[in-house]
């Protein structure tokens, strides 16, 4: 009995060293930073008054409503194509799944970087190959990154074909898990392919279309790199995300005590998010 | 004949979507293959028309691109090795060990789990500028040691291991040290497998600390390295930004053609079945 306790502790704790010393510790910073008004080595005790700050800075308030803004297109956008791309491909042979599988997982082996540099290149307003098609279609030359609504537009387009292999695998194994005698008795009883989608399939796969809506909302609150590599944040601030701006507040204003209140305001919109997800996983962790 | 139709149809619709998927890829490569004057071409030239690798000697000859590729091989290397034992020695501490705190611990770290890593960004830096971190490997690999994720992928596969085996070894007089590595680290092996690619995702992806805790130029990794050509750049010569992209992509793409029935299974494994 001792000795297992013992050996308990000795398997977990250079883990749990590591998570205390670079997650526990520096999110406790973050709450106390919020407090200063800090640079790197000087900080003065400001009490609430980088809260009061950020709430009143248009800069901060952009991004977090365009951070939401991005929940809003990116999350549906990505569930709905995800679910209805799995769906499609039911009944096909296993091989023909996993060559559609491989091309849709294709962005996120690609790295968001190289994904944003050639998005980049694609939306360039005088040559980019976005611009020519939207020339041919009529739209005239347009430069996607002019006006802040279109702007969002793409870089939540560019956003969604990135996220969507994982949910497209997820839900491809949700739909095989769902049981044959289901459909047969369907079929029996008359109903349609659209029929049995929507009285079978969906309400089968409901936990698993749960668990993507939350995964892919905390990973739409995150977002840095689209925006870092193909708006720079612009025009005029207006695609900044909550990250960008938490970035550019420590790392190009070096107010850290300003950042630290921005990051704390993510953390408690993220734990809301997390505590709905620690609910769903709940059942199966023991 | 209606559902032989309906097959075209759900083909054509996939095909069409792929489209998006696919063609960057090829636009990204033809870009690396382009002269300025063909990239500047409107409407664009859809195949480079003479086969010419000067961007790709420009760019060696220009940016350390082969000490990037370096930095970011020794990092991701170390982090997996690394990020796979320690989680597997914890994983399986939380899953058949009985300590008082256990299931307290275990709890802290799925919550760590979902807590977004960026919110920590600003005391990181600040923890690391006094351990004297910054610039440095160990600044790049020690914050990403810390993976809950791996803990958790491990716990949940090693609860299955079935204690009478563990209680068999005993009886055989093998020590708690002997068992783990002869015993439970086999039986791990696929969630391992998994957690190495995963991690090793993780670690060549991690851009925004890098960015933050690499300083000089020769000490990049290369996504980051690769992405200043972007950000750093007040006009971009994107014949040499597709290059470097290519080389950013291309070890990614190979690691993932090789290992995609291991990635697959990683991906149903690390979401949690329902």
């Amino acid at each position: 009995m001792k000795r297992d306790t013992l050996w308990g502790y000795l398997f977990v704790v250079p883990n749990l060293l590591l998570v205390l010393t670079f997650l526990i510790y520096p999110l406790l910073q973050a709450f106390r930073l919020s407090l200063f008004d800090a640079g790197l080595y000087s900080q003065t005790f400001v009490g609430l008054e980088n809260y009061r700050e950020i709430f009143r800075d248009d800069v901060f308030l952009i991004s977090l409503k365009n951070t939401f803004y991005f929940v809003i297109l990116i999350v549906p956008a990505v569930i709905v194509t995800a679910l209805t791309f799995a769906a499609l491909m039911q009944g096909f042979k296993q091989r023909t799944k996993a060559v559609y599988r491989l091309i849709f997982y294709l962005p996120v082996v690609m790295t968001p970087v190289v994904l944003s540099m050639i998005w980049r290149y694609m939306f360039n307003p005088s040559y980019g190959l976005v611009t020519y098609f939207a020339e041919l279609l009529g739209f005239g030359m347009v430069d996607f990154f002019s006006s802040q609504t279109s702007a969002l537009l793409a870089l939540s387009f560019v956003v969604v074909i990135w996220m969507l292999g994982q949910p497209i695998i997820l839900f491809l194994s949700a739909i095989d898990g769902v049981p044959p005698e289901l459909y047969e008795a369907a079929k029996i009883d008359g109903a349609n392919s659209l029929q049995a989608f929507f009285r079978i399939t969906l309400p089968m796969i409901m936990h698993a279309t749960l668990l993507i809506t939350v995964t892919s909302t905390i990973s739409v609150f995150q977002i840095f790199v689209v925006i870092h590599l193909i708006s720079g944040g612009g025009p005029y601030h207006g695609t900044e995300s909550l990250v960008y701006t938490i970035y550019n507040t420590a790392f190009v204003s070096l107010e850290f005590g300003k950042a630290s209140a921005q990051s704390v305001v993510l953390f408690g919109i993220v734990a809301v998010v997390a505590a709905i997800q620690f609910r769903l996983m709940k059942p199966s962790m023991n | 004949m209606l559902r032989r139709l309906s097959v075209v149809v759900r083909h054509a619709v996939l095909l069409a979507a792929s489209v998006f998927f696919v063609f960057p890829l090829y636009w990204m490569f033809s870009g690396s293959l382009k002269r300025p004057i063909e990239i500047w071409a409107y409407p664009p030239k859809w195949i480079p028309s003479t086969l010419q690798f000067s961007n790709y000697t420009h760019l060696f000859r220009s940016k350390p691109v082969l000490q990037w590729a370096l930095n970011s091989i020794i990092i991701s290397l170390i982090t997996v090795g690394l990020v796979v034992i320690l989680s597997a020695a914890a994983g399986y501490g939380y899953a058949k060990k009985r300590f008082p705190g256990s299931r307290l611990l275990f709890s802290l770290i799925v919550a760590t789990m979902m807590m977004p890593t960026q919110v920590t960004l600003v005391p990181l830096y600040k923890l690391c500028v006094s351990l004297g971190l910054v610039n440095t490997y160990a600044g790049v690999i020690l914050p990403t040691l810390a993976y809950p994720f791996g803990v958790f992928i491990v716990r949940q596969f090693a609860t299955t291991i079935p204690d009478e085996l563990l209680e068999a070894a005993k009886i055989d007089g093998a020590g708690e040290l002997r068992t783990f590595l002869v015993i439970v680290i086999p039986m791990l092996l696929p969630a391992l497998g998994a957690l190495a690619i995963f991690a090793f995702m993780h670690s060549w992806n991690a851009y925004l600390w890098q960015l933050v805790i690499l300083q000089s130029e020769s000490m990049l990794t290369l996504p980051v390295g690769v992405s200043t050509m972007i950000y750093e750049e007040i006009t971009i010569n994107y014949g040499m930004a597709m290059t470097g992209a290519t080389i950013a992509a291309i070890p990614l793409i190979l690691f993932f053609l090789a290992l995609q029935k291991s990635f697959i299974q990683g991906i149903t494994l690390g979401s949690i079945k329902g």
